[in-house]
């Protein structure tokens, strides 16, 4: 999501009260600079199921080239977004633009340029990979290339099973495939709902590289998963959905600065009071000091001078960064938006 | 066209490998038609009730049978959803899903008609209206086949929801065939499938020897009435039918 560019700095102020750190502005600076074009944009996105609204507002903006990870909670929307921006459904409210088309409305001619990596594949079991994969370049006639069908299989190493019955095929065998049918018509941009799902570590680690060789080919990605591994080994930038909110987006250098670290030690029963710190201070018992601090390096420099004016020894100290399992648990735990429709500015502590 | 056409290959491709619905599709549909080219139904007049027979048997399970358990476990797979996320346009999508049992049925009614002229060494009346009459019956029972199937969840579930079609198929047929063969016999044109029935009598009963005229003429109440059935269907189909499963 491309809000008003925050000027990058390693220590983000400390705002006063209760912080908005849903939204975090993307990186200025890196390879992937903001002159991008736009692959797909969302504005103030809605959608509902009835009177249920599985999307409230969000903003989304994903450029050519760049691999972006939604995360969420089971049920925080991800799906219905992907779904339409694919042009599977349209829209109840808010702009949505994808490859400079209208997703829903000019769904044909979309289907041409992107790959779609379905939560379910949708592949009747009779037939085979490489019928199907057959059958996918018949039904995508404007594609700019395609690729053959024994080229797409091998590039997910599937080109053994080409001839066995879908039905037969593994979870992670079926989840290859799938990613095969997305990439037979030579996309610009393919969309990935939960795409290594059902595969072990070593097929999951291969994946991973197709989609590194992708992003290296150009090709634009928008992917949701659970793995948060995932989004930390792939994606430039990443969001993490909740109750049909964006919690927050940016860089995972800038998500994880959204959240407070943390310092940690034991101190002696006499030691002096402590310097004026930044960061909230709990006593914990047997004298542990735990810090929570968004300038880390000023606090944690503040209390080694105190340590050392003092004469104190810091007995067991750590200084840890926020890690995104701790930026997911955090959102993930908090309550839900009191407010439906700001729909990327929901608050969390 | 080519995206239905491709499709329409996956589907025979896979009513193939599936024996099921191959015999319900082909084999059933055939030796039931077979049998009444035996022995005559006891109801109806001459090789007119046969043929009506033939075709009704095969409209009731090659193409609503079948085609509504097509539909339905194609939705319930999510396999309607995937060929929607194609090129292929809805149209394409569903006339290549219940494309080939409805091809299936003029292929076997050709078939039928055949063994039942070479049997009896007797022609039709007229071979267009007997053409008239399966291509109606295809088009506004394949049109409740999309209604009936937008309320079915899977092909188990379709051997319930195709039962009251097929009661009212069978019964329309064979009251139909009590009554005396009148193109204008309105009570006959007004239920569904009546029709169908009265263009498939009219090609082994109607006025042998005259213009096209005459015979269009006498088609243009059966006709009115399929389009006026095949009309109200496609708007119920397309109101209700759902390319994923209901929630």
């Amino acid at each position: 999501m491309d809000t008003t560019p925050n000027p990058p700095t390693n220590e983000p102020a400390r705002p006063s009260g209760p912080s908005p750190v849903a939204t975090v502005s993307r990186s200025t600076s890196g390879d992937l600079p903001d002159e991008r074009p736009t692959a797909l944009s969302a504005t103030a996105l809605r959608c509902r199921y009835g009177a249920f609204e599985a999307v409230r507002g969000i903003d989304l903006t994903v450029r050519r080239g760049e691999t972006f990870a939604l995360l969420g909670t089971n049920g925080a929307g991800k799906t219905t977004t992907l779904e339409t921006l694919e042009g599977h459904r349209a829209p109840d409210g808010g702009d949505v633009e994808v490859l400079g088309l209208d997703p829903h409305a000019e769904r044909r001619t979309l289907a041409a340029r992107i790959g779609l990596m379905l939560q379910t594949s949708g592949l009747p079991g009779d037939l085979t990979p490489r019928e199907v994969l057959e059958l996918w370049r018949r039904l995508t006639p404007e594609a700019s290339d395609h690729l053959d069908a024994t080229d797409a299989l091998t590039r997910v190493e599937l080109d053994h099973r080409a001839e066995v019955r879908i039905r037969q095929l593994s979870g992670g065998e079926r989840r290859r495939l799938d990613l095969a049918l997305a990439l037979v018509n030579d996309p610009e941009l393919i969309f990935l709902d939960e795409p290594t799902t059902g595969m072990d570590p070593q097929a999951r680690e291969r994946t991973w590289q197709i989609l590194r060789d992708l992003r290296v080919e150009g090709v634009t990605i928008l992917l949701t998963t659970h793995y948060l591994e995932e989004a930390e080994a792939l994606a430039d930038r990443l969001a993490i959905m909740h109750a049909g909110a964006l919690a927050t987006t940016g860089t995972l250098t800038e998500v994880i600065a959204s959240q407070p670290a943390t310092i940690t030690a034991r101190l002696s029963a006499d030691a002096p009071e402590l310097p004026d710190l930044d960061g909230d201070i709990r006593w914990a018992g047997d004298h542990r000091l735990a810090i929570t601090t968004r300038r880390l390096q000023q606090d944690l420099t503040g209390l080694l001078v105190w340590a050392r004016t003092h004469g104190q020894r810091l007995d067991e100290l750590q200084a840890t960064d926020a890690s995104l399992t701790q930026v997911f648990h955090d959102i993930a735990g908090a309550p839900l938006a009191t407010a439906p429709g700001d729909g990327t500015r929901r608050e969390h502590r | 066209m080519n995206s239905a056409l491709a499709l329409m290959q996956t589907e025979l491709t896979l009513l193939r490998r599936d024996t099921t619905a191959w015999t319900t599709a082909i084999a059933l549909p055939l030796l039931l038609g077979a049998s009444w080219v035996i022995n005559e139904p006891a109801i109806g007049e001459g090789l007119g009730a046969v043929v009506v027979f033939q075709v009704v048997g095969l409209l009731i399970f090659t193409l609503h049978t079948v085609g509504t358990m097509s539909l339905a476990s194609r939705r319930e797979q999510l396999v309607l959803k995937r060929w929607r996320s194609s090129q292929a346009s809805a149209t394409s999508v569903l006339m290549g899903t219940i494309g080939v049992p409805a091809g299936l049925v003029v292929a076997q009614a050709a078939a039928l008609t055949a063994i039942t002229v070479a049997v009896y060494d007797q022609m039709p009346a007229s071979v267009t209206m007997l053409i008239l009459g399966v291509l109606a019956g295809v088009i506004s029972v394949g049109a409740i086949t999309f209604v009936v199937a937008a309320f079915t969840r899977s092909a188990e579930h379709a051997m319930i929801t195709t039962f009251p079609v097929i009661a009212v198929l069978m019964g329309v047929t064979v009251w139909a065939l009590t009554r005396p063969f009148d193109a204008f016999d309105w009570p006959v044109l007004a239920v569904p499938g009546g029709g169908a029935i009265q263009l498939l009598r009219l090609g082994w009963e109607g006025p042998a020897g005259t213009g096209l005229t005459t015979w269009l003429g006498e088609a243009a109440p059966s006709l009115a009435a399929t389009s006026l059935l095949t009309v109200v269907a496609t708007a119920a189909a397309l109101r209700w039918f759902r390319w994923e499963p209901r929630g």
